[in-house]
């Protein structure tokens, strides 16, 4: 396998309307109008010298060194900002040319070290390959004269450093941290000979930067370099792969030694990406070899004996045998299993395979249910589909963003800068948050309006905004009678019509002034392509489903769907929790969503997988969990998921696991839930098996194996042996083979291979005979429903209320640095930026209290209370506090209630009522997890191995 | 917050005739019903029905006549699809997630 090297043309190609034909170098060349020349030129292959051009960014011309001659023109014009033109004559090549770039060059030489033989860059460095390219020989002017060779380096941050001494001042850094990323943190500070790269006059760790490497990628030279680069040297070999966090699914290079990854680099032909990736995708890999992974199969009687390690063999059967005993004792029902959305498609539907076909009953559930089974259920009612709208370029073609409990720069921050791209480019946002998320003000960013929703309002929100837009005539009459359902329609415009609904009547309710509701139901219906991107904040509610239904019948109403630049989409939170709920991991569904009550679905499988199956829907996690602790249910194998810091009301989620007998746990790490359990199977990180996820766009992308699973097999071989040793036998030789059966199975799968993703990189589902290639843009022309149907959207008050005892409301969320359980992330240096969970306060609420930045509170709701830091902001609302849920021994679940979405049971972790006041104490919950992160995480010391 | 289940059993069962209740009665029987028959396991439906003979307060009358009705007679179904079908990129008859 060689290192996969990217065409790079100098300077964006665009398609457009026309196209121009020039001649270079004698050969003619059609290019998209607005194309550089030296675009031009490298889609025939000519490559112009260059140094501050690079394809990501747009054209600069500083350095110089891309000049040629133009027959009818004077001088010799910079090729990367000059477009290319109908008729044009360009000469790349001729001694005038090459003297002067030898000239360029000579300068640029004379103020660089050249040290290049133990330079990190060698081999990789454009200056290096410029040099070469012009022929460069000798340099006239020593380095006498003043010079910056002994320029500071700063390794603030610690995955890349910045060594002033090589830097060219090109510039490229600067954008990319502008166009690319829409951080702003770099400027070049001085002017002439003095000016240099600066990270707004700090260091890289104390700036505004976000460590999304942009720069480091575009930058021509060793100044910019990752650490692994400078500490391993060069990658001999890479793979495209799919980033294992979240839900942007973002393509990269994996660059290898060996077996070893040297850095990820992100892939420009990764369309959910274009090349760009955040901090955790690019740097924070290192949880895959880090010293905690558990390579080998452990068992125990009870959870309070040690581990003790055993073979894949020996482990495999005692689990067979007592999942067998069980089942023969407290019968078919008493096992189940949750299926996990960071492992890969083929991984998940081999699991509820398991389930269904071998346990012989239904119940499967998956994360998704705690994060986005509303989306699931809201969007297919309405519109037919369980999935968002469209995909992630289609934001380029904006006018309005409407960005509802969602906080793109942090949770998905990939897409985030493509959106404050458009936002930047004059589309206008709307931001509904209960928090001043970034988005609302930051670098060149402003929301036209701010709507600081009151936790739990949203669904009020939503029919307050359809109500203007009914009562003012804003209805997309012609759109609504074609293709959506009439009766329906008539049925929820009188209701949304009816005065309580109005913005002057719900404002109190929903937080955010009458005039701004009403001027934002106006921009929405009227400013053009409108679309709606959400998240949690919709989801994670008592009425997360209505609201969804509610998003849904706004985008309808107003025409917003079916099209590029319109659409209502969810921003998934992990990598394939649209790949785990496409698989068939809900109870009640399977793969492609059909239900288990639909005979013809079922035959198909009992054909396909040769045993009879239920036709009643299985349990989901917490029915799992309920009768776990009344007694019925005994057995649950859980692949990669951390139920027990995950989900809601730990004390509930922890008694349910006590009182099962045998738990199996498949994951990379000894994690919370694995206290719990009686076998540990190791798991195997995405760089240790092949595979696919689905990505928030239904981007289905492969992932590839580039080292041997640690533990010895795939995540998908260990459920392979544990169905043979259930006696449901499966013979699978390669993902590819699982995903041919689902192909052959699901509709919506149907042309969809290994093969085919081989070529074609990525595709969206649905792709079959209709759509070969995939379905960028769902809905066009026609609902996939049939009529698209609107939905009446009652707005109730969740029951978790404040009062005298919790008069605060706990809402939680995730930030930039850490992912989710922050089992991956707290594993590498990303910690750096955020050691622990706080609670974020207003300051008002803390003065009240008495409690000052950094003290120890006291965070106690109904279900139980917890420690944490406090820190005073300003960006919470009076009356609202904040956590973030990364680190276990938080507990931030410990004060989640079991309030749940009425139709998917989907916990409201977006409302708690609490109460903070000042501790000087771990909590009881907290001094029990510190005890028991000891007792139950024993592994007993073995003898010299067999 | 342990919850006794039949309490937790109501307790969704009044949130999902929350929704329902929007409707036109019998439409809404009808949605309640189709929705605990499509994700309540049976035996959720079975210790609901039994609990229901010793306690009905506190459960919303929809509900109840929502358990009563045989399947066969109920009214449309809010969520039935009017033009049911594919669509043209479809392949997929959803449900839910
Ligand atoms: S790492 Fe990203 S945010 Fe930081 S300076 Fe570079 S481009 Fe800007
Ligand atoms: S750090 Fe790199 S990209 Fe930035 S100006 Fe210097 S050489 Fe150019
Ligand atoms: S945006 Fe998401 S998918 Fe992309 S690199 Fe970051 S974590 Fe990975
Ligand atoms: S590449 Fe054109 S001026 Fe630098």
């Amino acid at each position: 396998m060689a290192l996969i090297e990217e065409f790079n043309s100098g300077t964006p190609i665009r398609p457009a309307a026309e196209q121009v034909t020039l001649t270079i170098d004698g050969m003619q060349v059609s290019v998209p109008r607005g194309t550089s020349v030296m675009a031009a030129a490298a889609s025939m292959g000519t490559k112009i010298p260059r140094l501050c051009a690079s394809d990501q960014l747009e054209a600069f011309g500083s350095c110089r060194l891309c000049l040629v001659e133009i027959e009818g023109r004077r001088g010799t014009p910079a090729s990367c900002t000059t477009p290319a033109d109908n008729g044009m004559v360009v000469h790349t090549q001729n001694e005038r040319l090459a003297k002067l770039r030898k000239g360029v060059m000579e300068l640029y030489i004379s103020d660089h070290p050249l040290n290049c033989l133990t330079c990190s860059a060698n081999g990789d460095c454009e200056l290096q390959d410029q040099a070469g390219q012009v022929g460069l020989r000798d340099v006239r002017y020593g380095y006498a004269g003043e010079n910056h060779l002994d320029g500071e380096t700063d390794a603030s941050n610690p995955y890349f450093s910045y060594e002033s001494s090589k830097c060219i001042v090109c510039n490229r850094c600067v954008r990319a941290c502008e166009e690319v990323q829409g951080t702003f943190a770099l400027t070049i500070e001085g002017r002439g000979f003095q000016s240099r790269v600066s990270a707004g006059g700090t260091n890289f760790m104390n700036s505004e930067c976000v460590s999304c490497g942009a720069c480091v990628q575009a930058c021509p030279t060793a100044t910019l370099n990752e650490k692994s680069v400078i500490a391993m040297g060069k990658p001999e070999h890479s793979a495209y792969t799919t980033c294992a966090y979240c839900g942007v699914g973002c393509t990269f290079k994996a660059e290898m030694q060996g077996e070893t990854v040297v850095r990820m680099v992100p892939a420009k032909a990764g369309k959910a990406n274009d090349g760009h990736s955040c901090v955790k995708g690019r740097f924070a890999y290192g949880y895959a070899t880090h010293k905690d992974r558990m390579t080998k199969p452990m068992i125990r009687a009870a959870i309070t004996d040690p581990w003790r390690e055993v073979s894949w063999a020996e482990a495999i059967a005692y689990a067979a045998s007592e999942f067998k005993r069980i089942q023969g004792r407290y019968g078919r029902n008493a096992i189940g299993a949750v299926t996990s959305s960071r492992c890969t498609n083929e991984e998940t539907y081999l699991v509820q395979k398991l389930v269904r076909a071998g346990f012989g009953n239904n119940n499967v559930d998956t994360c998704a249910r705690v994060c986005h089974s509303p989306t699931g259920y809201g969007l297919s009612t309405t519109l037919g589909t369980s999935a968002g709208t469209q995909d992630f370029r289609s934001v380029e073609q904006c006018d309005v963003i409407l960005v509802i409990g969602a906080n793109p720069t942090d949770g998905h921050p990939v897409f985030g800068s493509r959106m404050k791209k458009r936002i930047r480019a004059g589309a206008k946002l709307i931001v509904a948050d209960p928090r001043k998320i970034d988005l609302v003000k930051s670098p060149h960013i402003r929301a036209d309006y701010h709507l600081p929703l009151k936790p739990g309002s949203n669904v009020a929100l939503i029919n307050a905004l359809a109500h203007v837009v009914v009562t003012e005539g804003l209805v997309k009459e012609d759109y609504v009678r074609e293709r959506c359902d009439l009766h329906d329609f008539e049925a929820w415009a009188r209701f949304v019509a009816e005065e309580r609904h109005s913005p002057e009547a719900q404002a109190d309710l929903i937080g955010a002034t009458a005039a701004d509701v009403r001027a934002a139901a106006r921009l929405y219906a009227t400013g053009g392509n409108a679309a709606i991107f959400y998240g949690l904040g919709v989801t994670e509610h008592s009425q997360g489903s209505t609201m969804v239904m509610g998003m849904a019948n706004l985008a309808m109403a107003t025409g917003n769907i079916g099209r590029e630049g319109v659409g209502v989409n969810p921003l998934r939170g992990q990598n394939n929790v649209q790949g785990s709920c496409d698989m068939g991991s809900f109870p009640h569904e399977y793969p492609g969503y059909r239900h288990v009550h639909d005979d013809d679905t079922r035959e198909i499988y009992e054909k396909m997988w040769g045993r009879p199956l239920d036709r009643d829907p299985g349990m989901r996690i917490n029915n799992m969990l309920d009768e776990a602790v009344g007694g019925a249910f005994k057995g649950l194998y859980v692949q990669g998921e951390d139920i027990a810091q995950s989900d809601p009301d730990t004390h509930h989620v922890t008694s349910g696991l006590r009182a099962m007998e045998c738990v199996i746990v498949q994951d990379l790490f000894l994690n919370e839930t694995a206290k719990y359990a009686h076998v540990f199977l190791p798991g195997a990180s995405f760089l240790e098996k092949d595979g696919t996820f689905t990505n928030a766009e239904r981007r289905i992308s492969r992932v590839r194996k580039v080292m041997t699973p640690m533990g010895g097999y795939g995540d998908w071989e260990g459920t392979q042996l544990l169905s043979n040793a259930l006696g449901y036998p499966m013979h699978y030789e390669h993902p590819s083979e699982i995903m041919d059966e689902i192909a052959a199975t699901t509709p919506s799968f149907a042309g969809v291979s290994f093969e085919k993703l081989d070529q074609l990189g990525s595709i969206q589902w649905p792709c079959n005979d209709a759509a070969p290639e995939g379905t960028p843009t769902m809905h066009i022309d026609k609902f996939v429903i049939g009529k698209g149907k609107f939905m009446i959207t009652e707005f109730f008050p969740t029951e978790e209320r404040t009062g005298p005892r919790f008069p605060l409301v706990l809402t939680t969320g995730r930030i930039l640095s850490q992912y989710n359980v922050g089992a991956q992330t707290r594993r590498t240096e990303n910690s750096q930026w955020h050691e622990e969970d706080v609670l974020e306060i207003h300051p008002f609420d803390a003065e009240l209290r008495g409690i000052l930045d950094g003290d120890l509170v006291a965070l106690e709701s109904r279900s139980g209370d917890i420690a944490i830091k406090a820190r005073i902001s300003e960006r919470m609302q009076p009356g609202v506090v904040y956590t973030t849920f990364h680190h276990a021994k938080t507990g931030a679940n410990v004060i989640t209630t079991d309030y749940s979405d009425w139709a998917t049971n989907c916990p409201e972790y977006k409302v708690t009522a609490v109460q903070v006041r000042k501790t000087n104490r771990m909590s009881d919950w907290q001094a029990r997890f510190y005890e028991e992160d000891e007792s139950l995480k024993r592994v007993a010391v073995m003898e010299a191995a067999e | 917050m342990a919850m006794d289940p039949m309490a937790k059993l109501v307790m969704m069962a009044n949130q999902i005739a929350q929704f329902f209740r929007s409707y036109p009665h019998d439409e809404a029987v009808a949605g309640i019903a189709h929705h605990l028959d499509k994700f309540w396991t049976p035996k959720m439906r079975e210790t609901f029905r039994t609990g229901l003979l010793d306690v009905q307060d506190g459960v919303d009358p929809l509900v109840l006549e929502a358990v009563r009705t045989d399947t066969d007679d109920l009214a449309r179904d809010p969520l039935a699809k009017v033009a049911a079908g594919t669509g043209e990129n479809g392949g997929i008859v959803a449900d839910s997630g």
